[in-house]
């Protein structure tokens, strides 16, 4: 079982077609994609009043050093 | 082979479920102190039961989604994968039937007519499903004339509960099992 890379809070990135977006990890969702990889819950804002959330394998995120403002 | 969240389901989710039956059969003391005991582990044993099924289901359709989306151009994937769970009723909401069909048809199935195909029980077993929810919300708001009015809720009855979305939670695996071997064209677990 792949271990955790990342946790509940953590910043992270990742692409969003030609964008890179920044968000943070709101839930780890455990071993339950493709060949047992782990998928993160990741909440993010494309629009300052619109968070959305998206489900990502670690291998399509970047953890994120230091402050970022994610609103 | 059962896809990784019915693994959970009969692993993780079905232990933290014995527990609960465990401690029913542990309850020692009078007689009618003991009703009383035993009925809030019985409310606790449903809302556990409904919290682990929708576990389960939104597990499930994650996992469905992984599949689908890795057979898509990677630059399209992100998109897709903010579209299928934008407004997910099991990532806010009980797993009734209705909330479960409407996430899962949003994977192109007609989620509900093809597992009650799979097997006729599956009607009476969606039955208990949404009765299993009615209660659960019926003990979270201490309201029970939803229900009936009667408060009491037995062992006997939560344990059908428990069969019955048992046997969903394996033919919701082998229906999405089903349709992403059409769709995809490979076995996806």
């Amino acid at each position: 079982m792949p271990e955790a890379l990342f946790h509940k809070g953590d910043r992270v990135k990742f692409r969003l077609g030609a964008r890179s977006v920044q968000g943070r990890i709101k839930e780890d969702r455990g071993p339950i994609g493709i060949k047992g990889r782990r998928l993160y819950l990741v909440e993010f804002r494309a629009e300052p009043q619109s968070p959305s959330q998206i489900e990502l394998p670690a291998d399509q995120l970047e953890a994120v050093r230091g402050t970022v403002a994610t609103k | 082979m059962p896809s990784n969240s019915l693994v959970k389901w009969r692993g993780e989710r079905t232990d933290a479920l014995n527990e609960i039956e465990n401690a029913h059969a542990m309850v020692g003391g009078t007689e009618r102190g003991r009703r009383y005991a035993t009925q809030q582990i019985n409310y606790s044993y449903a809302t556990l039961l409904s919290s682990h099924f929708q576990g389960f289901c939104r597990d499930l359709h994650s996992e469905c989604i992984d599949h689908i989306v890795a057979a898509t151009p990677l630059q399209l994937q992100a998109f897709l994968r903010i579209e299928f769970v934008w407004n997910r009723t099991l990532d806010r909401g009980n797993p009734h039937p209705g909330g479960i069909g409407s996430d899962f048809n949003r994977l192109g199935i007609q989620f509900w007519p093809n597992v009650t195909h799979r097997d006729a029980r599956n009607v009476r077993r969606s039955k208990l499903l949404q009765e299993l929810i009615d209660w659960r919300n019926a003990i979270a708001h201490q309201d029970f004339n939803p229900v009936g009015g009667n408060p009491t809720l037995h062992l006997t009855q939560v344990r059908a509960w428990r069969r019955a979305v048992g046997a969903l939670a394996a033919d919701f695996d082998q229906t999405m099992y089903d349709y992403l071997l059409v769709l995809l064209g490979s076995a996806p677990w």
